[in-house]
């Protein structure tokens, strides 16, 4: 048997493995995604006073800070058994649409878009967001920047800083809006609208409207059918910050809807010895392996699950892009790359929100926080971070010392789905008797990048050399083919 | 001349937080008197670095970046001055993280967008040992590293400003 080993993966935080187990005349026997790291976030939480959680947890990773700043926050307010005022909860989640800007701006421009506008069998050296400035010029690639930079302003403007934020304290937030902030993030915001329909217009002419793109994302190499999670309003309606986790199941039926304290009632985790990563599953159908359909307890938590689980978007434009996505594509949509364009009408909710947030009259109100007086015990708190469903789940002495910690991070629910894309994904695309080339590899890896996903915290050591090794292994353990990028 | 001092790392991730520490140290050398005649001195910290070193630079003529080495060739709290062009050689466009394309890939982005980047980068690398535990707390010999390396910093703050 060969054995193809893509270690570690490019545009991945954190580090991952994936390993093509191929038989002696080619073809794909099987494949696995390891997480060779082993995370110890939860044991350095404890024994720390759990309103220090929200500035730590944000040192997981330097890719979604603010979804564990909020989760955590919202976590500790729980703890505390504490509401916040209505104002605060409101710059909570204003802060919060600066990163859902800034981040899924980074993916679809720097992760998605080389293959889509550039193609995936495009020559490898050209295959990045310099080579897309390259074809589609300054105008738009400027266009990226402002764009991202204004989703990082928004937030230093509401909070004070945006990688490592110190913002929500027991309670509420640290600080009260400006006027001037508030007429500054507005100015961003409603600027931000208008590149998000841009954003979603040149998706709509570069991959739409191209055939060969359109048979890739619809073919059956990039289909996955498992249950859908999603934060949800009220109304069923997308929410990044607060209410309800909703699943619903591969026909698009509700199959639970649970408040964060209720997690463990419904997700329970699988453990795999080839990954440090658990599995989560859910409890109702119990984990019957890497199995897809009704019965399955796999599920996953993505842009695109956010929208199958839910019955629409809460702001008008996103929701008339929800609808021609849907109306085009079927609810629920199974095909794992229109997780990009999932990830476009999200981007467009966020701006819209983030303007409707700041226009708020409320907005700059100066109660923006409740003391708390109770006694610490238990706390969950769940968001949406850009990659997944995200948990944190604290437990206190009475003194507010941390004693257990549990965190189900958002890439976390995606590890059996993304395992099982990347399986399907080789199954149709590597091909008996040809060697697995880089085209093929990048074709691959477009499967679980479409996920977003972040493992463990990276560190940004010098020199930064990133390498990317590909081995192929005769069954006599010769190394027979070797693919190198970085 | 605007010149940027950017200390990059993880705070909670052992020797990965050297460059931050060095940073705050540079910060305190200034603040204390530390010659810089002529220059626009700002000291910075990231944890995150790609993508967002561009928040720190734009307007800037010099950097200086700070961060730990994993080069095998450096012992433990060891310096090096890299030559950023052998760095930029490093650099394909790719994404070297989720989020984070190359923090040089970053800069000749900017710089093709019109922005004003650094033309002048300086980068103090520091040889580390743990970059993998969770603490607060670099190991003995990287933290014996960082007054040596925030005067050499200031040296070559001192060189830029005898230039400018």
């Amino acid at each position: 048997m060969k054995t193809v080993v893509v270690d570690p993966i490019t545009r991945l935080e954190g580090h991952g493995k994936i390993t093509l187990f191929l038989g002696d005349d080619g073809e794909l026997k099987n494949a696995y995604f390891q997480i060779p790291e082993l995370r110890g976030f939860e044991k350095f939480l404890e024994g720390r006073p759990v309103e220090e959680a929200p500035r730590i947890v944000p040192r997981i990773c330097g890719v979604c800070p603010a979804c564990h700043h909020m989760a955590s926050g919202k976590a500790v307010d729980a703890v505390y058994g504490v509401e916040i005022p209505p104002t605060a909860k409101k710059l909570r989640e204003l802060f919060f649409m600066g990163e859902y800007i800034h981040s899924h701006v980074a993916h679809f421009y720097a992760l998605a878009a080389p293959d889509f506008v550039l193609g995936p069998g495009s020559e490898k050296a050209k295959r990045h967001i310099l080579g897309i400035v390259d074809k589609v010029g300054l105008e738009i690639g400027g266009k990226v920047l402002t764009f991202r930079k204004h989703g990082h302003e928004i937030m230093k403007a509401v909070g004070g800083k945006c990688t490592h934020p110190v913002y929500n304290v027991p309670g509420g937030v640290s600080r009260p809006l400006t006027d001037e902030q508030r007429d500054a993030v507005e100015k961003m915001a409603r600027e931000c609208v208008e590149l998000a329909k841009f954003s979603l217009q040149l998706f709509e002419d570069v991959v739409l409207k191209n055939k060969a793109y359109l048979d890739i994302i619809t073919g059956p190499a990039y289909q996955l059918e498992v249950h859908n999670m999603g934060l949800v309003d009220e109304q069923n309606r997308v929410n990044f910050y607060d209410g309800k986790v909703r699943v619903t199941d591969v026909k698009g039926k509700e199959i639970v809807k649970y408040a964060p304290g209720e997690y463990l009632q419904h997700v329970a985790e699988h453990v795999e010895e080839f990954s440090y990563l658990k599995f989560p599953y859910l409890k109702k159908f119990g984990w019957k392996g890497f199995t897809e359909g009704a019965e399955s307890g796999v599920y996953r938590a993505t842009p695109l699950s956010r929208l199958n689980a839910a019955d629409g978007m809460a702001t008008p434009l996103a929701q008339a892009e929800y609808q021609r996505m849907f109306d085009t594509l079927g609810k629920p949509c199974n095909l794992t790359l229109a997780t990009h364009w999932a990830r476009l009408v999200e981007l467009l909710y966020s701006c819209e929100r983030a303007v409707e947030l700041v226009t708020d009259p409320q907005i700059t109100d100066k109660h923006v926080r409740n003391v708390p007086t109770g006694t610490p015990h238990e706390g969950v708190g769940i968001v949406e971070a850009q990659r997944g469903t995200l948990t944190h789940h604290y437990v206190t002495d009475e003194k507010g010392i941390i004693r257990k910690a549990n965190l189900i991070v958002g890439t976390t629910n995606n590890n059996a789905p993304i395992t099982m894309s990347i399986k399907k994904a080789a199954q149709h695309l590597v091909q008996k008797g040809k060697p697995v080339g880089e085209d093929v590899l990048n074709m691959i890896e477009m499967a679980f990048r479409a996920y977003d996903p972040c493992f463990s915290c990276a560190t940004h050591s010098l020199p930064g050399h990133f390498p990317m090794e590909v081995t192929v292994v005769g069954p006599d353990g010769d190394v027979r083919q070797v693919l190198e990028r970085s | 001349m605007r010149v940027v001092v950017l200390g990059l790392g993880n705070s909670v991730l052992a020797d990965d937080a050297v460059g931050l520490k060095v940073a705050d140290r540079v910060e305190a050398l200034l603040a204390g008197g530390a010659p810089a005649d002529g220059l626009a001195v700002e000291v910075c910290r990231n944890e995150s670095g790609g993508w967002d070193v561009l928040d720190y630079v734009e307007g800037a003529d010099v950097l200086v970046l700070v961060d730990a080495s994993t080069d095998s060739t450096l012992a433990p709290g060891e310096l090096r001055w890299y030559d950023p062009h052998a760095l930029t050689a490093f650099t394909s466009g790719r994404l070297r993280g989720v989020h984070n394309i190359d923090m040089f890939a970053a800069l000749e982005y900017a710089r093709r967008m019109g922005w004003r980047v650094p033309s002048e980068i300086h980068v103090l690398g520091i040889g580390v040992q743990d970059v993998r535990t969770f603490t607060e707390d670099c190991t003995p010999a990287v933290a014996a590293a960082v007054e040596p390396a925030a005067a050499a910093v200031l040296a070559r703050l001192a060189a830029a400003a005898a230039t400018a």
